[in-house]
């Protein structure tokens, strides 16, 4: 019998498990150090209260979870990539990178900061797998786009023990189907995220956050042209723990001017909004920056904000729900009808007896 | 049970339904010309519930079908096997809505991805993914594809850019996949169905993702003695943490044949090879990462530099990079345009070694490619008339590919595999993850009657029924009133 929560040094002992889990037929989720609170939003009820638990990766074996419309169940079993922690190879010149799915987005951030490069991502915490497969969006989200279109490829362990490759390690691939996506979106429901190639970025040459005051407020929720995001913050409110109204904040790559901003005559809510966004640069061109560890620290205050990015576009979410709006002393996400596409794939992931 | 064709009729109107001979010829090939195959049939449904009846007709008679858009693919993607019968998207060609404040756009598969530029550009917007093909090439074939261009450096490939699909599968149920706001629990299933080729469902509706037109961009063009010498500059770019929107690069040979076609830019035809950078953003910004880029440049000894900062400066740049395609189209009777990725770092490796094969294969290799992305397009000028050359091109285009899978890379990057390289998928991928891609595709559509063969490794004799290589040679006999289906 398995243990019923298990953290395996390396591929090979997790690779054991699931096989044993598959023999046992036992229903397991991977998770990573269970800092996000996805299992969640998949309909998991969370025994430990506060704070979520949270796949790094993961698959459920045959007999899961989430049959379509059903009602949801615990795992009986967890395992943890919290111990897969390596950096396989960072590559400057090709702005990639391999990574064990454990590692914490922190160490990441260190260690590819060495080379001038950043993940397009703004979170610091968790692990790498659980930001990748959580599909939460970022600050950075305007001009580096959703999570998952900074992962190039995977290396996954399905439910039958099989080890399997996805993408490639080139920043461009469309050879077959693009499997890393899928098996990300599912959260864990569908395989265990082992490894991942990362897209870098360069860091911009100089970061700053802003803390922009109540009256320019109300102009950043008109900055909707800008809004990639608008559902976002929820989540990511959720992640942080935030419960308390939200102050916005902006954050520049360089020195801001006005000009930063397109200017262009006209009505359009899109002119109107240029030139309430141009009052806030020029708000920001006289405010003094935040430290990104005041960011971190006063982050639980940040609902709305503009991102002016290192192309000087912009990029804005607001906030449309608070955590005020969902039950008290919950961490619980709103709920989403699983996929009824999910249980077929799970089948259609097993090795055919055919090939056995 | 009516005969299909009198079916489709009955959900498409008469006039479009093709089923004769010469209608047909425009339909038995996409811009991969090695690979012809005429339909039985070809329909042009001009709404979502069109598609949705002919899709049941096909599904319960057991066509295989495929959809189709401009029909300008590279790698064979919009062919049916014989008996099969084509989904023309012509008619589906409506900008749906247009979200400003929500910065997307909701189009029909038929949109021409430059149409949908001009559209929304009036309103301070774009959408970002440019390949070449844009003027002609359709929304929908470049979801399927998950098509790429030079922009895509920056803004990344189709796949970052469409929101959600509105998709009709093999049995005619109709799907809807992600949604304007791009933040989701749900499967992922949009990602998967964009760059399937055709194998997962019909589009009938795109929601893209519109961006800002940046306030200014600055367009240089260097010129340097050897692909060698533009590809060092790229990685000095690159390596100083430049962010540009492009790096483009052209060999001498693609110059040349620029500059005596109808795209004529200007480029210096004594040049090895010419690079082109593009920065965008703020004024200031874009002067300041200009000047950083000029300085670099400078190191390289180029033979001349040049800065387009007018629009229409730029615009000639830009035609004549994104004609150059049609240009080398000129320099013999048939093309072959190659697709294949390597890291960045690889990219003086991999020329060298297609300059061995143009060496050793006396065939005229030209080369053009998205130096930023890594991603080549070898461009072998031939004569299909002649199967030997037929043979030598196909197996110099295998031998390309296998070294940029050697190099670490990947058999294409934005053209797809379409009939073309299916063989090499099994040296790309392993043999379960084959299967899983199979097994995953069969989830969806379980009988693979959506465009069978693409993308995946086919059965041996499978590629044989696209009838390769056979030039269209229109006998009175093929000419008649009916097809097959008819009878």
């Amino acid at each position: 019998m398995n243990k019923p929560h298990f953290t395996p040094a390396n591929e090979q002992e997790a690779r054991q498990w699931v096989l044993q889990a598959h023999a046992d037929g036992t229903h397991w989720m991977p998770v990573g150090n269970r800092s996000r609170p996805f299992l969640l939003a998949a309909g998991y009820t969370l025994d430990d209260g506060a704070g979520g638990a949270n796949a790094s990766a993961g698959a459920s074996a045959s007999g899961g979870a989430n049959d379509s419309g059903a009602t949801h169940q615990s795992p009986a079993a967890t395992i943890s990539t919290a111990a897969m922690r390596a950096i396989h190879w960072i590559d400057p010149e090709d702005r990639t990178c391999e990574v064990d799915a454990g590692l914490p987005v922190a160490d990441l951030a260190t260690a590819i900061a060495e080379h001038g490069l950043m993940l397009g991502h703004s979170s610091l915490s968790g692990t790498v797998g659980g930001l990748l497969n959580s599909g939460e969006p970022s600050l950075l989200a305007g001009s580096c786009g959703l999570p998952r279109d900074q992962v190039l490829g995977a290396t996954w362990l399905l439910p039958d023990g099989r080890v399997i490759r996805s993408g490639a390690r080139v920043v461009k691939s469309v050879a077959g189907y693009d499997v890393t996506r899928l098996l990300l979106s599912a959260q864990g429901q569908l395989a265990m995220c082992l490894r991942l190639i990362l897209r870098l970025r360069p860091l911009p040459q100089d970061l700053r956050w802003y803390r922009m005051p109540q009256e320019l407020q109300r102009p950043a929720a008109s900055w909707k042209p800008w809004c990639d995001f608008a559902v976002a913050e929820n989540r990511y409110a959720a992640w942080e723990g935030c419960q308390s109204p939200l102050q916005d904040a902006v954050w520049l790559d360089s020195q801001p001017s006005a000009a930063d901003i397109p200017t262009a005559d006209g009505t359009s809510p899109l002119h109107q909004a240029r030139s309430q966004a141009a009052q806030a640069v020029q708000w920001v061109a006289t405010a003094t920056p935040w430290s990104r560890q005041q960011m971190r620290a006063d982050g639980k205050d940040l609902s709305a904000c503009l991102l002016v990015d290192n192309l000087g576009l912009q990029s804005a979410w607001t906030r449309k729900q608070t955590m005020a709006s969902l039950p008290a002393g919950s961490a619980v996400l709103p709920h989403q009808q699983p996929s009824p596409w999910l249980k077929p794939m799970r089948e259609a992931l097993l090795k055919p007896a055919s090939l056995a | 049970m009516k005969p299909v064709l009198a079916q489709l009729r009955a959900a498409v109107g008469d006039r479009f339904v093709l089923s004769n001979a010469a209608s047909l010829l425009a339909y038995e090939s996409d811009a991969l010309t090695l690979f012809r195959c005429k339909p039985a049939a070809v329909v042009l449904p001009a709404s979502k519930e069109e598609v949705v009846a002919c899709v049941r007709v096909l599904h319960q008679a057991g066509i295989p079908f495929a959809a189709r858009g401009a029909g300008n693919g590279l790698s064979g993607g919009a062919l049916v096997p014989e008996g099969g019968v084509i989904l023309a998207m012509a008619r589906m060609r409506n900008v749906l809505e247009v979200n400003v404040d929500g910065a997307w756009a909701k189009v029909q598969p038929g949109v021409v991805n430059a149409d949908l530029g001009r559209h929304v550009a009036e309103m301070g917007l774009r959408y970002a993914p440019d390949p070449a093909s844009q003027t002609v090439s359709t929304l929908g074939g470049n979801a399927a594809e998950n098509a790429g261009g030079p922009q895509c450096f920056l803004h990344g490939t189709t796949s970052q850019h469409i929101l959600a699909a509105e998709v009709v599968l093999a049995d005619g149920t109709m799907q809807t996949w992600g949604s304007a706001t791009p933040f989701s629990d749900a499967l992922d299933l949009r990602g998967f169905l964009l760059g399937s080729e055709g194998t997962v469902g019909v589009i009938v509706s795109l929601t893209v993702r519109l961006i800002p037109l940046p306030p200014s961009i600055v367009t240089l063009m260097a010129a340097f003695d050897s692909i060698g010498t533009a590809c060092a500059a790229v990685s000095d770019i690159v390596s100083a943490g430049q962010q540009p929107v492009a790096l483009e690069v052209m060999d001498q040979k693609t110059i040349r044949a620029v500059e005596a076609s109808v795209y004529r830019a200007g480029l210096p035809v004594d040049a090895g090879a010419v690079l082109i950078v593009e920065v965008e953003g703020a004024e200031e910004r874009t002067k300041r990462d200009a000047d950083a880029i000029d300085v670099i440049l400078r190191r390289h000894d180029p033979m001349r530099i040049e800065k387009a900062e007018t629009p229409e400066q730029r615009l000639a740049v830009w035609k004549g990079r994104k004609g150059a395609g049609g240009a080398l189209g000129q320099l013999g009777p048939d093309s072959f345009v190659m697709d294949g990725v390597v890291p960045r770092s690889k990219l003086v490796e991999i020329m060298d070694f297609v300059t061995r094969m143009e060496q050793e294969t006396q065939l005229q290799i030209s080369n053009l490619f998205h130096a930023g992305d890594g991603n080549i397009h070898p461009h072998i000028t031939y004569d299909a008339t002649d199967a030997d050359q037929v043979e030598l091109v196909e197996k110099t285009g295998t031998r390309i590919l296998r070294k940029c899978l050697e190099m670490g890379g990947s058999i294409t990057g934005e053209h797809g595999v379409g009939l073309e390289k299916h063989h090499l998928m099994g040296e790309q991928f392993s043999a379960d993850e084959l299967q899983v891609m199979e097994a995953l595709r069969a989830v969806l559509n379980p009988h693979n009657l959506l465009n069978p063969g693409r993308g995946l490794p086919m059965k041996r004799g499978c590629v044989e029924a696209f009838h390769r290589h056979r030039r269209p040679q229109l006998a009175a006999a093929d000419i008649g009133p009916a097809g097959e289906l008819d009878e």
